[in-house]
């Protein structure tokens, strides 16, 4: 027959209420750790990704730089409706460029060639070629002779990167 | 106690420790991995801009190695025509003591190779910079590499360290109505954890015809 006082000294195990309860915080504490491991790590991507969009945004205006404003086919400045769709290398002046875009893993060069700088992402580039519009807080530049050339470029997240560059109408010559 | 219950207890004592190691681990991976993004993006448009400067400001593009962006140790080379007059040569007249060369060794840094200052040069390497140079030499293929870079008036300055391949390709050389571009891309990396391509462009602000 068993002892009633080694009976009363056995100590007893969790419940399933208690193991239940064990797990929900655990679950909880993992929850939000990991939550923030995540967001950090979208944080890093939306950094990179920014960083990727601001330089192809600079490298579509600086590009624009090297033409004339001037058509030198018809001597006008008149804006294309649509950028045709062929290389960069014969668009030949700034309103050639408007309504152009790009989406791609590999982006185009400027002479058609393509190079993926994007890790294999795809981002969206588009330009916007307007005449005669100047920034709102200009008021000392005429209305007319230049261009305002805004160029978008949407990430894999969606974000959008959007900078602008004005052109102004001189004679090229070497 | 007994010794069951000791090792159970041990046993949820390590898991506990390896799920908080874990947990440490990932956090702090993930702090370098920022850090070493933004570093990066730093250290990206540095480079960016401190070959913008050389290029956009250079009178012409005189001959390009490509590179490879994907290829580490491939090199890759430009060499600039920085300017022309005094106290080198007459207009349109090239020495090498006008040249730049932009260079990237195949083991992760672009330099920039230009002569000293023409008042810090010794007579004799006054002389020799300003020796007038025919443009199909300073276009043949391996000159930069094997003659300019040697000269003992032309020095070596880092312009970004912690490259993994550099791309080169020019657009519009001669053209009488474009300026001519000079795109670039490059990887920078930093093993394991963060690594970031670029590609920009560059033009010649106020370019010129070859020299002759």
């Amino acid at each position: 027959m068993a002892s009633p006082i080694r009976a009363t000294n056995r100590r007893r195990g969790f419940t399933m209420y208690e193991a239940v309860l064990a797990s929900v915080v655990l679950a909880f504490t993992v929850i939000a750790v990991s939550g923030s491991l995540t967001a950090s790590n979208t944080q890093t991507q939306v950094l990179q990704q920014t960083a990727t969009a601001v330089s192809l945004c600079r490298e579509l205006l600086e590009e624009i730089a090297s033409v004339p404003m001037t058509n030198p086919a018809t001597g006008t400045t008149a804006v294309a409706a649509n950028a045709t769709s062929g290389p960069r290398s014969g668009f030949g002046y700034v309103g050639a460029y408007n309504n152009y875009t790009d989406s791609a893993a590999a982006l185009p060069e400027i002479n058609g060639s393509t190079l993926d700088v994007t890790d294999g992402q795809t981002y969206t580039r588009s330009v916007t070629v307007t005449l005669g519009a100047k920034p709102s807080n200009d008021s000392a530049s005429p209305g007319t002779d230049f261009a305002l050339v805004t160029v978008k470029v949407t990430t894999p997240l969606g974000l959008t990167v959007t900078m602008q560059r004005v052109f102004c109408n001189y004679p090229f010559s070497r | 106690m007994t010794m069951a219950e000791l090792l159970i207890g041990l046993a949820i004592t390590a898991t506990v420790m390896m799920a908080l190691c874990a947990a440490a681990l990932a956090i702090t991976t993930q702090w370098y991995k920022n850090d070493g993004t933004q570093a990066l993006e730093i250290q990206g448009n540095q480079i960016y801009n401190r070959f913008n400067h050389y290029v956009s400001t250079s009178l012409y593009i005189c001959q390009l190695t490509s590179g490879s962006l994907n290829s580490p140790t491939t090199p890759a080379g430009v060499l600039l025509w920085a300017f022309n007059g005094s106290p080198y040569t007459a207009a349109s007249k090239v020495a090498a003591g006008e040249l730049e060369y932009i260079y990237y060794d195949g083991n992760g840094t672009l330099w920039l190779y230009a002569p000293i200052a023409y008042s810090s040069m010794t007579s004799a390497q006054q002389t020799a910079s300003a020796t007038q140079l025919s443009y199909t030499t300073i276009n043949a293929v391996g000159w930069p590499t094997t003659s300019f870079m040697k000269y003992n008036y032309v020095q070596g300055t880092v312009i970004g360290r912690d490259l993994s391949g550099v791309y080169f390709n020019a657009d519009w050389l001669t053209s009488s109505t474009q300026r001519p571009a000079l795109e670039f891309a490059f990887n920078l990396d930093r093993a394991p954890y963060s690594q970031t391509t670029q590609y920009d462009v560059s033009v010649l602000r106020a370019p010129s015809q070859p020299p002759n």
